[in-house]
């Protein structure tokens, strides 16, 4: 067989199957290191930060009365102002009203920005109810979701 | 050489050529690893750092403080909280805060770290500036949003490492 080989003047290649091994073994380590060298650059707190900042934006705007006020100009200025820079913010209120034992769908209101589909977006929810003369009107349910912009 | 006995040989150029590549890889994996190592050391730093300015910003948010009344002996809290009921802040705990030693407000706080703790509207009104700017380049910072004297203010709180 060599003999043939070497009459006709083809070369011989070195090609074992553990020099493929360890060549395999060392691209999946070269790209291992490098995954976990890209992923140490992420903030590890970043989606807690941004989940408390949604939750408390809306627990103040509930306390201020600005969540029931329902008023858009108001709603959209608390929410500029309120949220760190840099951040972008949708919110929806669901209003239901409770009659003959359910609760009826009355209105969805949309406030602020939308948020891109590549982003990141994190959540938060908060229920309230809307009162007068010390009775309970209506239930809502306010969903907030923020992005990095 | 013999007909007969004929062996095989590997060229220099093609093994020489081979173990630069080898070499090539090994530093690169080298370097990389290098580069890893001190940015999960970072991350690892600035993970801690952050956890515990968050850690901090709920306590104050969001819990009245240890004992409750400790405004009525501010030197003897166990554990400072700033609100009234979640995310509603009491002047007088503010106050009282203010006032409190910085080594003991630091002890209250549960941190060996320096910190600073501002407490603003989001226009820059200031209501209080609690502690000290530390040294280290290297801080975290939380942001957190409460009422004050029925005014939707930030909390701003600052680790140092």
């Amino acid at each position: 067989m060599i003999e043939n080989a070497v009459a006709s003047g083809r070369r011989g290649f070195v090609f074992t199957i553990d020099a493929t091994l360890a060549l395999f073994l060392l691209v999946l380590t070269l790209i291992a290191v490098s995954f976990l060298s890209i992923q140490a650059e992420d903030d590890p707190y970043a989606r807690l930060q941004a989940v408390r900042a949604a939750k408390d934006t809306l627990a103040v705007m509930e306390q201020q009365g600005i969540l029931a006020s329902a008023n858009q100009t108001l709603i959209n200025g608390t929410l500029n102002s309120t949220l760190p820079k840099g951040v972008g913010a949708h919110m929806e209120i669901s209003t239901y009203t409770y009659d003959s034992g359910a609760f009826n769908l009355v209105k969805v209101s949309d406030y602020g920005l939308y948020a891109p589909n590549n982003s990141s977006a994190y959540g938060a929810r908060l229920d309230f109810v809307g009162m007068r003369n010390a009775v309970v009107t209506n239930y809502s349910i306010a969903r907030m979701v923020i992005w990095q912009k | 050489m013999s007909k007969g006995k004929q062996k095989a040989q590997t060229i220099p150029l093609d093994f020489m050529s081979g173990f630069f590549i080898f070499l090539l890889l090994v530093a690169y994996f080298l370097i990389q690893w290098d580069l890893f190592s001190s940015r999960f050391a970072e991350r690892a730093q600035r993970g801690d750092l952050g956890l515990g300015a968050i850690t901090i910003s709920e306590m104050l948010v969001h819990t009245p403080g240890e004992p409750e009344n400790w405004t009525q002996a501010p030197l003897s809290v166990k554990s400072v909280g700033l609100a009234q009921r979640q995310n509603l802040l009491d002047w007088n705990k503010v106050a009282a805060f203010s006032s409190l030693p910085y080594a003991n407000a630091r002890e209250a706080l549960g941190t060996d770290h320096d910190f600073l703790v501002v407490i603003e509207t989001p226009d820059g009104v200031r209501f209080a500036s609690i502690g000290q700017d530390g040294n280290s380049t290297h801080a975290a910072e939380v942001t957190r949003v409460a009422v004050l004297n029925d005014t939707i203010v930030q909390v701003k709180v600052r680790l140092y490492d």
